[in-house]
C-alpha cells in the first residue's frame, strides 16, 4: 500500500475522499497568482472541512460555553484560526484542513485583526507550523453563544465583518483569500446539528444587484427579521455552502475501526421528536417567506418583461432556486420525522415490557 | 498484533478521544499523499496531549524536540491539557520506541505517567483494532490492556456529522437496520455463552437476566401488536402525504399565478390567494 508511484498516477488513481490531500503546488501557485477571487467578490461558493477541524471547532466553542456557566455568567465567546488552502480540483472551493484555537476571549465590540495578542500568537502559531504543514492560514472561527432563539446565530455583526473585511483586503489580493466561520454553540447542542455557516465579505466597492438579498441568497422583506438573522449589514456578505470531507484512512480507523461498536448505539437513542419543532418552524418560515417573495418578485418581474418580452425569464431562477431549497427542506423533514416514527415504533416493539 | 517484545498486562484504563485518533491518521493521509512539509515517507508521529488520563488532543512532531512552542501556544489555550504521551503511526513497537519513549518522557513529563500510542493503518485485513498503548518498563515496552474511546457532546456532534456528510449518505432506516443487527450479533454471543457446558459466572448470569427482563421479544415474545404498528405507520404516512399535498397545492397555485396562466376552475379561490397580477 505504499504510495511510491508517479505523482500523475497516484493522482489519478487516488480515491475522491483522498483527494483533497494531495497538493498541486504548480497549479496552486498558479491560482494564487491569478486571484480570480479578486475579479469575482462571489468567487468562492463553499468551503470543505476536514474532520480534525470541525470537532476542533465544536469543542472549542463548547469550552467557552462552558467555561462562561462555570463562572456564573454568560457563556464565553472564543475565536480561532483556519488553516487550509484554495481546492485547485474543484474552483470555488476552500479547504479548511485545520483549526487553532486562540487565547482570546470575548471579543465582539472589539476589532480583532489590530489586537496586538493575537497576532503575536497567531505569528508563533505560525512558525511553529512551518515545520510540518505547508497549508497557510486562510480564515478565522469564532462562536455566537447566544441564547437559543428561533434562528441561527451564525451571522456577521458589524465588528465582525469589519474584522473580515480587513484580513480579506490584507490577505485576498497576496493569494490567500480568508474566510469567516461563524458558530452558534447552544443552538449546536440543542438540534444535535453542527450550526456552522461560512461568510465572505463584499469589498466596499461592490453591492449585490438583487435588491434585499440576505447573505443566503434568500429575499426577506421584514425589516427585524433580516436584522435578527443577519445583523445590522446584511447585504455587506454571502454565505458559503458547508461540506465536509474525510480521508479514507480516518474513515477506515475511526468508521470501522472504533467508533462502529458506539455509533450504532447513536442511532437508536437519537433525539426526541419534540426537538425537531423548532426546525418545523423555521422551515414553515421560509416557506412563507419563499411565497412572498415570489409574489413580490412575480410582481415586479410581470411588469418588466411586459415592457421588455423579448428578455428572458432571469426573474425566475433566483425565485425558483429558493423554491427548490424550501422544497428539499420539506421533504427531508418529512423523512426525518418517518425515520423517527419508525424509530419510535419499533423501540415500542423490542425494549417495551407487557406493550 | 505481534509485538517483538515483551510485555506484561497492566491494569490502568487510558481514555482517548477521537480528536486525538483523527489527528493521526489525517496526518498520516497527509504525509503519504505529499502535502506535507515533510518528505512522504517520513515516519509520522507526534504527542499526545491531555489530562487525568484522558487523552483529548495530538500535535505533529517533525524531529522530538521541535514541538515545545506548538504545546506552549496549545497551553494557552487548554491551560489544563499535558504532555501525557507520543504517538507513532507504524504496525509494530521498534526496538528504538523504547529510547524515544524515555527521551520524551524526560522532556515533558518526567516523572509521570506517560505513554506511546501506535496506531495500525496499513494493514486492510486485520479484525483487530488498530490502536494500541505501550507504557515504560525496566527494560521493554509494556503493553496497556485496556483503552477506552470516549467523547463529549460537541465532539460527538461534530464526528458524527462529519461522517454522515462525506460518505455516501445511508438513510436513518439502513442506519436503524444496522443498529438492530449490531443488537443480534452480540445476543448471538450471548446465547453461546449460555449454551457451553461448564460452570457460568454468576455474576454474568445474573445481568444476562436482567437484560431479558427489560427486552421481552429478545426472550422469544413475538411483536404482538401487529395491528396497532401497521396503524401508526399509516397515521404517519398519511400526515406526512397530507403536509406534503397541502404544500404543493400552494406552490402549483403560486406558480400559476405568477406564469399569468388562467388558473384553471377554482384553483386561485380555493387556496385564497389574490390572482390580479
Amino acid at each position: 500500500m505504499e504510495l511510491e508511484k508517479s505523482p500523475s498516477e497516484t493522482k489519478e488513481e487516488t480515491s475522491q475522499p483522498d483527494a483533497r490531500f494531495h497538493l498541486d503546488e504548480a497549479a496552486l501557485e498558479t491560482l494564487r497568482t491569478e486571484a480570480p477571487w479578486m475579479k469575482n467578490p462571489k468567487y468562492f461558493q463553499s468551503v470543505t472541512i476536514s474532520p480534525s477541524a470541525i470537532i476542533k471547532i465544536m469543542m472549542h466553542c463548547q469550552s467557552g460555553v462552558d467555561k462562561g456557566i462555570q463562572k456564573g455568567g454568560n457563556p464565553i465567546e472564543v475565536m480561532g484560526l483556519l488553516l487550509g488552502r484554495p481546492d485547485t480540483l474543484n474552483s470555488n472551493t476552500l479547504i479548511i484542513t485545520d483549526a487553532f484555537p486562540l487565547p482570546i476571549e470575548g471579543f465582539e465590540t472589539r476589532v480583532v485583526a489590530d489586537d496586538e495578542h493575537v497576532v503575536n500568537h497567531m505569528i508563533s502559531l505560525g512558525e511553529s507550523l512551518e515545520a510540518t504543514r505547508k497549508e497557510k492560514f486562510m480564515g478565522w472561527y469564532h462562536s455566537h453563544p447566544f441564547d437559543l432563539s428561533e434562528h441561527s446565530h451564525c451571522f456577521l455583526s458589524q465588528t465582525d465583518l469589519t474584522t473580515q473585511l480587513q484580513w480579506q483586503r490584507a490577505e485576498d489580493p497576496h493569494g490567500n483569500p480568508f474566510v469567516a466561520l461563524v458558530v452558534d454553540p447552544l443552538r449546536s447542542m440543542y438540534t444535535e446539528y453542527p450550526e456552522i455557516k461560512a461568510f465572505r465579505a463584499y469589498p466596499p466597492e461592490y453591492n449585490s444587484p438583487v435588491p434585499i438579498e440576505c447573505p443566503n441568497g434568500s429575499i426577506e422583506t421584514s425589516d427585524q427579521i433580516r436584522l435578527e438573522k443577519w445583523g445590522s449589514c446584511w447585504n455587506r456578505y454571502y454565505e458559503l455552502k458547508v461540506e465536509y470531507y474525510m480521508s479514507t484512512v480516518s474513515r477506515k480507523v475511526i468508521v470501522d475501526g472504533l467508533t462502529q461498536d458506539s455509533l450504532w448505539m447513536r442511532s437508536l437513542v437519537r433525539a426526541p421528536p419534540s426537538l425537531w419543532m423548532p426546525q418545523m418552524k423555521s422551515v414553515a418560515n421560509d416557506f412563507v417567506h419563499a411565497a412572498n417573495s415570489k409574489i413580490v418578485g412575480s410582481a415586479g418581474g410581470g411588469g418588466r418583461s411586459a415592457m421588455g418580452s423579448r428578455s428572458s425569464v432571469r426573474p425566475d431562477p433566483p425565485q425558483s432556486q429558493e423554491w427548490n431549497k424550501v422544497v428539499m427542506q420539506v421533504s427531508d423533514l418529512a423523512m426525518e420525522h418517518l425515520a423517527q416514527e419508525t424509530l419510535q415504533e419499533s423501540k415500542n416493539i423490542v425494549f417495551s415490557v407487557g406493550l | 498484533m505481534a509485538s517483538k517484545m515483551d510485555f506484561e498486562m497492566t491494569e490502568k484504563t487510558i481514555v482517548v478521544h477521537p480528536l486525538a485518533i483523527v489527528n493521526m491518521t489525517d496526518q498520516y493521509t497527509r504525509v503519504r499523499c505529499g502535502s506535507s512539509a515533510l518528505p512522504a515517507d517520513a515516519p509520522v508521529m507526534g504527542l499526545l496531549l491531555g489530562a487525568d488520563g484522558i487523552i483529548y488532543d495530538s500535535h505533529e512532531l517533525s524531529q522530538t524536540d521541535t514541538v515545545a512552542p506548538q504545546v506552549a501556544l496549545h497551553q494557552a489555550v487548554f491551560p489544563q491539557h499535558q504532555v501525557v504521551g507520543w504517538y507513532r503511526v507504524a504496525s509494530e513497537a521498534g526496538p528504538e520506541d523504547y529510547q524515544l519513549t524515555q527521551q520524551l518522557q524526560s522532556l515533558y513529563a518526567p516523572q509521570q505517567s506517560f505513554v506511546l500510542a501506535l496506531l495500525t493503518v496499513e494493514d486492510e485485513e486485520s479484525k483487530e483494532l488498530p490502536l494500541s498503548f505501550f507504557q515504560l518498563g525496566d527494560q521493554a515496552l509494556l503493553a496497556l490492556e485496556k483503552w477506552e474511546l470516549s467523547t463529549n457532546p460537541a465532539e460527538r456532534i461534530a464526528l458524527e456529522h462529519s461522517v454522515r456528510s462525506s460518505g455516501e449518505q445511508r438513510s436513518s432506516l439502513q442506519d436503524l437496520q444496522h443498529a438492530y443487527a449490531m443488537i443480534q450479533e452480540r445476543l448471538m454471543i450471548l446465547e453461546q455463552y449460555l449454551l457451553q457446558d461448564g460452570p457460568l459466572d454468576p455474576e454474568i448470569l445474573r445481568q444476562i437476566q436482567s437484560l431479558f427482563l427489560s427486552a421481552p421479544v429478545a426472550a422469544g415474545g413475538t411483536a404482538k401488536s401487529n395491528s396497532t404498528t401497521m396503524m401508526a405507520q399509516l397515521a404517519t404516512w398519511t400526515r406526512m402525504t397530507d403536509a406534503l399535498l397541502s404544500y404543493t397545492g400552494k406552490i402549483k397555485a403560486l406558480q400559476d399565478a405568477a406564469t399569468s396562466n388562467p388558473p384553471r376552475g377554482g384553483d386561485s379561490h380555493r387556496f385564497g390567494l389574490m390572482s390580479q397580477f
